[in-house]
Formats: C-alpha cells, structure tokens, sequence
C-alpha cells in the first residue's frame, strides 16, 4: 500500500464518515464567494498564524478572516554588525472564493528597518496567495493544501526592490493522537539575488506541534528552517514559541517569540496578533 | 535512551571529536561545516525523542520500526586525513535540485507506493555515483528513505501477525516525510562541504555510517 494513499485514504474515509453524520444534508460544494457558506455549516476559525508553518485549511465560502501582526519586532547581530526591523499591522487578508479555495493578500502598511545608524522605513511588499486545499478541509485527520504565491513589489521608501518573486507552499496538517496537531510545510521560493539581478531559489521546510493548555488558551513550538542557493547563503534556522487564546469562536490573539538557532537567522523575533473570522 | 536518539547523540559525540581533527586539516576552513552539522543534529533530538516514544508500543511487540531504520555508529570508519580515492576536482561538483527530487519522489510514492519509492531512490543513488566523492550527505539521506521505504511493508506485516491494533503505516510515512523535509538542508550542505573534499579531506564521507538497503534477518 501506498504511503502517501495511506494519509489521503484516512483523510477521505474520515471525510466520508463525517459526511454520513454532520454533513450528509449539505452539499459544500455549491458554496462560493456569492453563495456564503451559512454559519451553521462553517467550519470555523483557522488560521495560518502565529506559527510560520501555513495552515491547510481554507477560509468559507464568502466569508472573510483577518489576520494581523499588531506589532512585530526582529533583531539580529551578525559579522558585528545589528539590524533591528519593526513591523505593525503586517496582514493577511482572506476572502473565501469556494469551499476549498481561499485568496490572500498579505500587507505590510509599515515597516521600518535600521542598521547602526542607517534607518529606513515604508510600505512594505504585498503578497498574493491561492490557497488550495485538496482533502481535509471538513474533517478529519490528516489536511493538505496547495499555496501559490506571487510577491509584488509594493515597496516604498527604500525597504526593499522592485523584481517580483513568487513561489508554491504544500502544507500538510496531522491530528495526532492525544488531542496534539502537527503541521508541517514545504516551500519553494523563487527570490532575487542580494547581490545582483539574477534571481535563485529558496527551500523552506518547518514542522510544528501545538495543543490546547488551559480552556481556551492554547501553546505551539516549532523548528522552521530555509535553504538558498545563493552563493555564500547561510543556513537560516529558528525555533518557535507561542500562545494563542480563543475570545470568542471567530476571535483570536496570539504572541510569541522566535528565536534564532544559526547566525544568519534573526536572533529574536517577538511579535503579537490577532485573528479574527466574519 | 530511544534509538533514534542514541543515534543523534553518538553523530553529535563523534561529530565534535572530529571537529578539531578536521579544522587543523583544512585550516579552520571545516569549522563552519561542522558546526552546522552538530547543531542540526541537536536540533533534531526533540523530534528523536517524539519519534521514539511513538515506537515504543511497536517495539514492545517486538516490531524493531525506528531502530532497525537509524543505523548504529559504530560502522562509520576510523579517522584517515585523506580520501580513499584521489580527490574530486571541484569543477566536477554538479549542483542538485531538492525541489525537482521532492517532487519526483512524491509522485513516486503517490503512485507506486513504498515500491515504486524504493525504486526511485535506486535510481537516484545511482546518479549521485556520477558525481562520486561529492553529496555525500543527501546520499546518505536517500540511503535512509530507500530502508524506510524497504523495511515499512514488513513493520506492517509484521503488525498484522501479531493482532495488533496499531499500524506502523502512520509512523513510517512520518520517517519518510521527515527525511524528505531534510534533503534541501542535505543539499546545501553538499555544496559547502564541496571544496572541503576537493581538497582531499574526507569529512561527511567517513563520518556518516553505509546504510545497507534491508535488514536480512528481519525481513
């Protein structure tokens, strides 16, 4: 038996299963951005955020989710030299186009960014992602997606250039036995050289596990990691901490730190979000 | 100690021990690479351990799936200042593609299963023997994946003879995946490691263990 017809086939049967009970009268498919799903056939609220590992599940139907770094600060002292970037309102927004396919834009309306006493700050650049799910999506143990993405060069007031870079996410969401969750991810970019016009790849890979605390508060951890075949890349790894806490259902904030586990990787990264479903 | 985790700790053990071995040969030029390769290593431990917990009710019945897959250390070969063979040219160093092989072996494994996988990696190592001396540690991650890929059927048949509840589909399909995961780090690796072996110094190639593709007394 196939390993990855393993994952799809529970994925589906618990999907049918589910189908025989919650679902069985509502046909999700005729869902889509003009025919909003109704509240009580709504999966919820799930977000791609705080973790850096995206999420495999889409928005509903016609409906819209928000989800904003409220502030979000990065240090790194690397070859003696310490940059420091300030980030607020940076958001991603969510429009559910069907069942299974949601659109995101990810804004980033202010950023600032200083090395020693060089400081520059701006619009930053804007992100345009297709988020396909492909199984999982209404139950089940096991979710993946496919992410698009195409990175336009909105920038203002020298925080970044002007070529345009994209790439595709896969990531793949686990119910695990003990109530934990796992999400893993793998990311190819395709980005523009520091040093020059050309353009080269990036490969990102990250794993988290994350599980309810107390009530409604909730804790993950996760190692992410990017590879770059940039001429003289270094190897950029971070392990992650955070919170999150449901205020209500459609509501929630999050805060948590990265924290850099090789030298070109931001030494820390704290940051505080929220998430919110309509 | 679980399997896995031992297997991290003698790498780590024996990775830093060699350290200073290999940074008086290539003038400090190793340092960063072995760095590197001890810090991904004790990064890994968290997950080793999840990894070995997960197997504990496997290998009480029994069912040997993560210990038979990490190959102990003991095999790697003493210490030498030179490669076996005469040096790589670095100009022969053909870079890989991880997305490229990602995909290609999901596609594999989507659909021929753990056969047509074992399959693909055969044939994948055989083109890394194209470019000998050199990707010495994705080798040795497709080396890991080809046994996932062989020794999976029997932890599954074996589950069934015992009437066990559990399957060991889910675990060794999270071996595999976690492997996969690694073989962008493997290949960067594999380039900054590049000049070290053109050089003639043998690191990665005597310190990481042969994995041979199946257990015969197991399977």
């Amino acid at each position: 038996m196939n390993p990855f017809s393993v994952f799809f086939l529970c994925g589906l049967t618990f999907l049918y299963s589910m189908g025989a009970s919650a679902d069985s009268t509502v046909d999700r498919s005729r869902f889509h951005l003009f025919n909003p799903t109704p509240k009580e056939a709504m999966r919820g609220l799930n977000t791609d955020r705080p973790d850096k590992t995206e999420s495999a599940y889409s928005v509903d139907a016609g409906h819209f989710q928000i989800e904003t770094d409220l502030l979000v600060l990065s240090r790194n002292s690397e070859s003696g030299a310490t940059t420091e970037n300030l980030g607020i309102m940076v958001s991603n927004l969510k429009l559910g186009l069907t069942d299974s396919i949601d659109f995101q834009a990810v804004i980033t309306p202010y950023t600032s960014s200083s090395v020693g006493t060089d400081r520059a700050s701006g619009f930053g650049d804007t992100t345009l992602r297709l988020k396909v799910n492909l199984f999982g999506n209404n139950g089940g143990d096991l979710a993946f997606a496919l992410m698009p993405f195409i990175i336009l060069p909105t920038n203002s007031g020298g925080m970044g250039h002007k070529f345009y870079e994209g790439g595709l996410i896969a990531p793949l969401s686990v119910g695990l036995p003990g109530d934990w969750d796992m999400g893993t991810m793998f990311q190819y970019n395709r980005m523009k050289n520091d040093s020059d016009d050309n353009f080269h790849d990036e490969y990102v890979t990250s794993i988290t596990f994350s599980h309810d605390i107390v009530g409604d508060l909730a804790g993950y951890v996760e190692f992410w990691n990017s590879i770059s075949s940039e001429a003289d890349a270094k190897w950029t790894a971070t392990a992650d901490f955070g919170l999150t806490y449901r205020i209500t259902p459609v509501i929630q904030l999050d805060a948590g730190v990265n924290i850099g586990v090789t030298d070109s990787a931001d030494d820390l990264n704290p940051f505080l979000g929220f998430s919110a479903l309509y | 100690m679980g399997p896995f985790e031992e297997h991290l700790r003698d790498a780590i053990r024996i990775n830093r021990e060699r350290r200073t071995l290999y940074s008086s040969l290539t003038g400090g030029k190793s340092l960063s690479v072995s760095n590197i390769l001890i810090l991904s290593e004790q990064l890994s431990i968290p997950f080793a351990i999840f990894t070995d917990l997960c197997s504990i009710p496997f290998r009480n019945q029994g069912i040997r799936i993560v210990e038979l897959e990490f190959i102990s250390m003991d095999r790697i070969p003493p210490f030498s200042e030179k490669l076996p063979f005469p040096a790589p040219s670095l100009n022969a160093f053909v870079e890989s593609r991880p997305g490229e092989l990602i995909l290609k072996l999901l596609k594999q494994g989507w659909r021929n299963g753990w056969s047509g996988l074992a399959d693909a990696l055969r044939i994948e190592l055989h083109h890394l023997e194209t470019n000998p001396g050199f990707h010495l540690m994705l080798k040795h991650i497709l080396e890991s994946m080809l046994r996932i890929a062989v020794l999976a059927p029997t932890h599954q048949r074996k589950c069934l003879e015992a009437r066990m509840r559990l399957t060991t589909k889910p675990l060794s399909g999270y071996l595999f995946l976690s492997h996969l995961l690694a073989i962008p780090f493997a290949t960067w690796l594999d380039r900054k490691t590049a000049p070290i072996l053109a050089s003639g110094v043998p690191i990665l190639y005597q310190d990481v263990p042969a994995i041979p593709e199946s257990e015969p007394g197991y399977i």
